[in-house]
């Protein structure tokens, strides 16, 4: 798995087999308001609470799992992969892939360097999946790739040429498109769970209702992509914005050494 | 051949002791707080077997201390580690000196009784590891088996980690 962002908290989850816990976590943030959000998140440091509380000594990640953390003033990327017995390092590590630029009263430092949020250099962290550099065994080959995002205007195929199907998914789909971005109140999060776990069963049964070689993934995977086509066109997210700003990450990007590994 | 027993029994006790730390250490690894109060009681312990009258053999109490001043190292490795592959070398000492330490303790086991011995060991084992999960989980009662310690200072030092890790969980 590789995430960035808030969604380092589900990709940790799920590595860790704590997903109901980590339900239970979004249903309590209960926030509704922005500005309350904002002041949780900028005084209270709520991110970094959610890290102490979703990762703890006994976790097992048992899926191999990779987030971002972007470095200022250089703007490089770097790409960590965590795996195994839970280790106290890495903590110092994802709070600042969640240290999202000015939502944090006190930066975050990893060896003397000013960290920030990975998502602002490479908020869709495609790229350490596809490098060769991921931690599987070597006859290992990735059957399928799910890319989870919320650019309505993401095409993977402008930044990767690879022959691995990948079915790109805009989850805003799942909520019609629903601008309330900021909108962490209990009934709004148990909604759009249910909803996404609807969405979820309905593109397994499309991929997983009978063996498939990989160019028929990739048809599948396709045809999802055509289907729902039209309608991300016809929205924007502010998702978009950030890609934007990926363009410099991918530009200063140093492909010798951007992947560690902290197990 | 009998004061010979009392001497493997008297490092049997040690080395149960040291184990039971070892295993306590390992299950605080990512907690430096723990580990720095778990390393002042290996200290005090270390001090109490060097300070203690035990009828062993110079050689073998020697040995006991050796390891014990190879367990301080690791805790320190443990705590000072800020990098990944600090933290992993650390923890790879402190499984290798608790491996050294099990290999005595069957070794003891054996001259003690070598046939008995055989059956017991899974027993021992498993006594040995739920002692050490007992202790972690609640470090109470973890106290009262170190409460037979050799000396006073590591009651006291008991006592030290009861009140820091209640203020802790605090």
């Amino acid at each position: 798995m590789s995430a960035s962002s808030g969604g380092i908290f589900t990709a940790y989850a799920l590595s860790a087999n704590k997903l109901e816990y980590i339900e239970q976590l979004y249903e309590n943030v209960d926030i509704s308001k922005k500005a309350e959000l904002f002041y949780k998140v900028f005084a209270k440091g709520l991110l970094a609470d959610y890290i102490d509380a979703v990762s703890g000594d006994n976790d097992n990640l048992e899926i191999p799992t990779c987030f971002t953390v972007c470095y200022i003033p250089l703007y490089s990327v770097r790409y960590y992969w965590i795996n195994g017995s839970y280790s106290r390092i890495w903590e110092r590590y994802l709070k600042a892939a969640v240290n999202y630029p000015l939502l944090k009263f006190l930066p975050s430092f990893i060896n003397g360097r000013f960290a920030i949020d990975g998502g602002a250099a490479d908020n869709i962290p495609l790229y350490p999946l596809l490098k060769q550099s991921r931690p599987l065994p070597a006859d290992e080959e990735l059957d399928l790739i799910f890319v989870l995002h919320f650019d309505a205007r993401y095409d993977y195929r402008k930044d990767f040429k690879t022959d691995i199907p990948i079915v790109d998914l805009d989850l805003s789909i799942c909520n019609g498109f629903s601008k309330a971005h900021y909108d962490y109140s209990k009934n709004t999060i148990s909604q759009r769970i249910e909803m996404s776990y609807k969405y979820g069963e309905k593109i397994a049964s499309r991929l997983f209702s009978a063996d498939h070689t990989k160019e028929e993934y990739q048809q599948i995977a396709n045809e999802i992509f055509v289907e729902e086509h039209t309608l991300r066109q016809q929205n924007f997210s502010l998702d978009r914005l950030v890609s934007f700003l990926n363009v410099a990450g991918r530009t200063f990007r140093n492909d010798t050494r951007c992947v560690k590994k902290l197990f | 051949m009998e004061e010979s027993n009392v001497q493997y029994k008297e490092l049997l006790i040690l080395n149960n002791r040291l184990l039971m730390l070892e295993n306590l250490v390992i299950e605080y690894k990512n907690d430096v707080k723990a580990l720095k109060i778990c390393s002042n009681l290996v200290k005090k312990e270390a001090k109490a077997v060097k300070n203690s009258k035990i009828p062993v053999a110079d050689g073998d109490l020697n040995s006991v201390q050796g390891r014990y001043a190879d367990f301080v190292a690791v805790i320190s490795g443990l705590i000072k580690a800020k990098k990944v592959e600090a933290l992993n070398k650390a923890v790879a000492d402190l499984i290798d000196v608790k491996a050294m330490t099990e290999e005595e303790i069957k070794a003891l086991e054996e001259k003690l009784n070598p046939a008995p011995a055989a059956e017991e060991k899974p027993k021992l084992a498993e006594t040995i590891g739920n002692a050490a999960q007992k202790l972690a989980k609640k470090i109470e009662a973890g106290a009262q088996k170190l409460g037979t310690s050799l000396s006073e200072a590591v009651n006291e030092q008991v006592d030290e980690i009861k009140k820091a890790f209640a203020g802790d969980e605090k």
